[in-house]
């Protein structure tokens, strides 16, 4: 039986790629934290630093225009000590055709004794000229009345400085533009979010635009100086330059890296198909045999039920269900489950009033077994192989339930879905800014799921179903 | 003669009872859930807050005010129903709808202003007939026609194509090849080539031509993509199914007798074969226009396309719980309409049902 099924194209392509999502599901539960959904995917904090709505890295092979990558450098011990003044030197080389998203700063567990530490931030462009992006951080608490040194700020959340949004910053980016000959005011500057464009980029005119810039490639220089007691210090302090691809998968608009996400939805993909399959066609596997064997008022009432439950509008029941129970992973399940056993049911039965009349059966029930003993020895097992293809058969609908649900919303929030990637895709413009990385991606591994168990329904059904056998 | 009124009569019996079945649950659902309760007290609770605002605003004094507020919830929770428990309510409610009084929305209005849940129905139902209605017929007709060809074919490389566009007919959603289209030649074209081959969605432009031939003409243009996704997808499922109606047909041992008997091919085909195979073949066409009704509220939603589907998931957003039952309602009723039309036309193209 097993070398039947292999020896037809459909069955092996449908295996190894339920083998191949088996195996990625497997590497996926055992390396995520299984509250991944609620501590990393929803929570925006975790994805600040990341670039926002860019695609992946890869992209860079296919465009004639050069992406800047995603820079990420940290030091933990000052680069050069002089006195009270701490450095930190770090060196982007920038030699993309494009401009990056932003810069940040980032540096924690900040310990001074005297007075508020200056931190300051300058840049060195490769054409010799120096911007000094910011002279003081403002954002530092002083020491409360009662508080003696040395003073601890930014322990659990580091201090984080998105160049781009700071105001400080901001004013002199505005200036430093003003000194090239590019009229822009403070307000535009923080708005169209130019600093990056003003940072690493030579004018071209004097509108205030991104227009007006092009890309000066060559090594930046950052140096961020702490200035305050010899005793001050910073555990590490981090530079991010936010590039314009990331990762295999790129980011979506949180900057949500879409490769972990999709990585993600295999299990949960797999898990919904898996349980919803496995509990529906039991349910409607012991219903069928129940009503095929048993007859008479039972069967009536089973079938008529069985019919009501495959013949209702599926979808708008669905869609009401859920959000009436709420969206939960489990009120998920359970709709599909609920909604899912009445066609095995109907086919069950059907097979097994032709093994009632077998002479086997006869024999049973004139040996004396009892209706239970022969339900379980004897109708059972013949069934089984028919319905274990079913049960294949249900879990892409239920995986494609489960996308549909999803990407109308209702999925469950604290598990990241491929459904729920492509409607939060859909709901926030992935169209309109031609974001294919973002809302393709997901769609094409549901159906890709969805095809695998497919094929290996067709694979199975010839060999499992007795009437196709005997053509 | 007798017999076959008797069938149809418990045919029809059985399909009303589906009917209220549907019905019993939906209002279980919504009240033992407690729903319709929490919603009825929001409504009852804005209503009387506004009345008192009005009163307040006459000056009248504040002892008189307290009391006709007292009276004004009262008597409006009693027009709510709300001074009852759900299932003293829902049974009125169900009652109201079987004798198809589908009553008014709480918020939902048509594009005309009503909010009566007919005049939604109204407004919306043609939309969704034009799209599904249109994908649905081309699509059966083009792979029925390829399934009974096919059928006769069995094993060839036709046959085998056919197979694999069914699988893919039953794993690819249709939303999701109505997405592809729309991003890959509505969006892709305009962003990158600033070209608009097919509108990104919506039934026609905004403002509509007002000429009735650019307006259908402007119709199909946007019908065009929903139409495309749909062949895509269940073309294969259509051909697969009729092929394999027409092959087990053609197996038969009357089939057979009627080559031994030395008829020509044409006339074994058109009457031995595909006579028999009509019934199921209809089944499928009449179930899926019934379904096409409520089964395409993601499709529209893509589409944009302001049909029933739409309705349905605007009526959940806003929580609006009568529409919400009408549209069930509606729905199923479509449904079990479209079943009992089959017993009826099942008796018309199979004499062995009307000779039984």
């Amino acid at each position: 039986m097993i070398r039947e099924f292999f020896r037809s194209a459909s069955g092996v392509a449908g295996f190894a790629i339920i083998l191949l999502f088996s195996i990625i599901a497997i590497y996926v539960v055992a390396t995520f934290p299984l509250d991944y959904g609620t501590r990393y995917w929803s929570n925006p904090k975790y994805w600040e630093e990341y670039p926002k709505l860019v695609p992946p890295v890869w992209y860079n092979y296919f465009v004639p225009e050069k992406l800047p990558q995603h820079y990420i450098s940290e030091l933990r011990a000052p680069t050069a000590t002089e006195d009270n003044v701490k450095r930190w030197v770090f060196s982007y080389n920038f030699d993309a055709d494009k401009f990056p998203t932003g810069v940040i700063l980032k540096y924690a567990n900040l310990t001074f004794y005297e007075s508020l530490p200056i931190i300051s931030i300058k840049v060195k462009r490769p054409d010799g000229l120096e911007v000094v992006l910011m002279d003081f951080d403002s954002g530092i608490p002083s020491p409360r009345p009662g508080e003696s040194p040395p003073y601890v700020r930014f322990v659990e959340n580091p201090r984080s400085i998105v160049l781009s949004v700071e105001p400080g910053v901001v004013r002199r980016a505005a200036e430093f533009a003003r000194s090239q000959g590019v009229n822009c005011t403070v307000t535009e500057v923080r708005e169209a979010v130019l600093l990056p464009y003003i940072v690493f980029g030579v004018p071209q005119g004097s509108r205030c635009s991104a227009e007006s810039f092009k890309p000066l490639k060559g090594t930046y220089i950052f140096e961020v100086e702490l200035v305050g007691d010899p005793r001050d210090r910073v555990d590490y302090v981090r530079l991010i330059v936010q590039g314009a691809v990331y990762g295999m998968m790129g980011t979506d608009y949180l900057g949500r890296d879409l490769a972990q996400g999709l990585l993600f939805g295999f299990p949960v993909a797999l898990f919904i198909g898996g349980v919803v399959a496995v509990l529906a066609t039991a349910i409607g596997m012991g219903l069928g045999i129940l009503s095929g064997y048993v007859g008479g008022k039972v069967d009536e009432a089973i079938q008529r039920f069985a019919d009501v439950m495959n013949n209702l509008p599926l979808l708008p029941l669905l869609i009401l269900f859920v959000f009436v129970l709420g969206r939960s992973l489990f009120n998920i399940i359970f709709v599909l489950v609920v909604f899912g056993w009445a066609g095995t049911t109907i086919i069950v039965r059907s097979m097994v009033l032709s093994i009632k009349t077998s002479q086997f059966v006869e024999a049973a029930k004139l040996a004396g077994a009892s209706s239970w003993w022969i339900m379980w020895k004897h109708i059972l097992p013949p069934v089984l192989p028919y319905s274990f293809a079913l049960m294949i058969l249900n879990i892409p609908g239920a995986i494609l339930s489960e996308a549909s649900l999803s990407f109308l919303g209702l999925g469950d929030p604290s598990i990241p879905t491929w459904g729920q990637i492509m409607q939060q895709a859909f709901d926030n413009g992935a169209l309109q800014n031609f974001s294919w990385w973002w809302i393709l991606p997901p769609g094409i591994l549901i159906v890709i799921t969805a095809v695998g168990f497919v094929l290996v329904f067709f694979a199975l059904e010839p060999i499992v179903n007795p009437r196709l056998r005997r053509q | 003669m007798a017999s076959l009124a008797k069938t149809l009569a418990i045919k029809a019996v059985t399909l009303f009872l589906v009917l209220l079945g549907v019905l019993v649950l939906l209002a279980v659902l919504m009240g033992a859930t407690g729903l319709s309760d929490r919603l009825l007290m929001s409504i009852l609770n804005e209503q009387v807050r506004a009345y008192q605002q009005q009163l307040i605003q006459q000056r009248l004094p504040l002892e008189q005010v307290k009391k006709a507020v007292e009276e004004y919830n009262k008597t409006l929770a009693e027009q709510l129903g709300i001074n009852q428990p759900w299932y003293f309510r829902m049974p009125q409610m169900i009652w109201r709808l079987l004798t198809l009084d589908l009553g008014e929305s709480r918020t939902l209005q048509s594009s005309w202003g009503s909010r009566k849940i007919s005049d939604l129905i109204l407004d919306r139902l043609p939309n969704t007939i034009i799209l599904t209605t249109t994908g649905i017929v081309f699509t059966a007709l083009v792979g029925i026609w390829t399934g009974i060809y096919i059928g006769s074919k069995i094993g060839s490389r036709a046959d085998r194509v056919v197979s694999v566009l069914s699988a893919i007919s039953y794993a690819l959603p249709l939303w999701f090849m109505g997405l592809v289209l729309v991003f890959v030649l509505a969006y892709a074209p305009r962003i990158l080539w600033g070209i608009q081959i097919f509108p990104p969605g919506g039934m026609v432009s905004t403002p509509p031509p007002s000429e009735p031939l650019a307006y259908f003409l402007d119709l199909l243009w946007h019908l065009a993509l929903p139409l495309l996704a749909s062949f895509i997808v269940f073309f294969g499922s259509w051909a697969y199914t009729t092929r394999n109606i027409v092959f087990n047909v053609s197996q038969e041992d009357f089939v057979n007798f009627a080559r031994a008997k030395g008829l020509p091919e044409g006339l074994v085909r058109r009457r031995y074969i595909l006579r028999p195979s009509l019934p199921p073949i209809l089944t499928n066409f009449v179930l899926s226009l019934a379904f096409s009704i409520s089964g395409y509220i993601i499709t529209e939603r893509v589409f944009n396309w302001p049909g029933m589907g739409s309705l349905y998931y605007a009526a959940i957003t806003a929580l609006d719980e009568p529409v919400i039952f009408a549209l069930t309602y509606v729905f199923t009723l479509v449904y079990v309409v479209a079943r009992f039309i089959l017993e009826i036309l099942y008796v018309i193209v199979d004499p062995r049902i009307r000779l039984a």
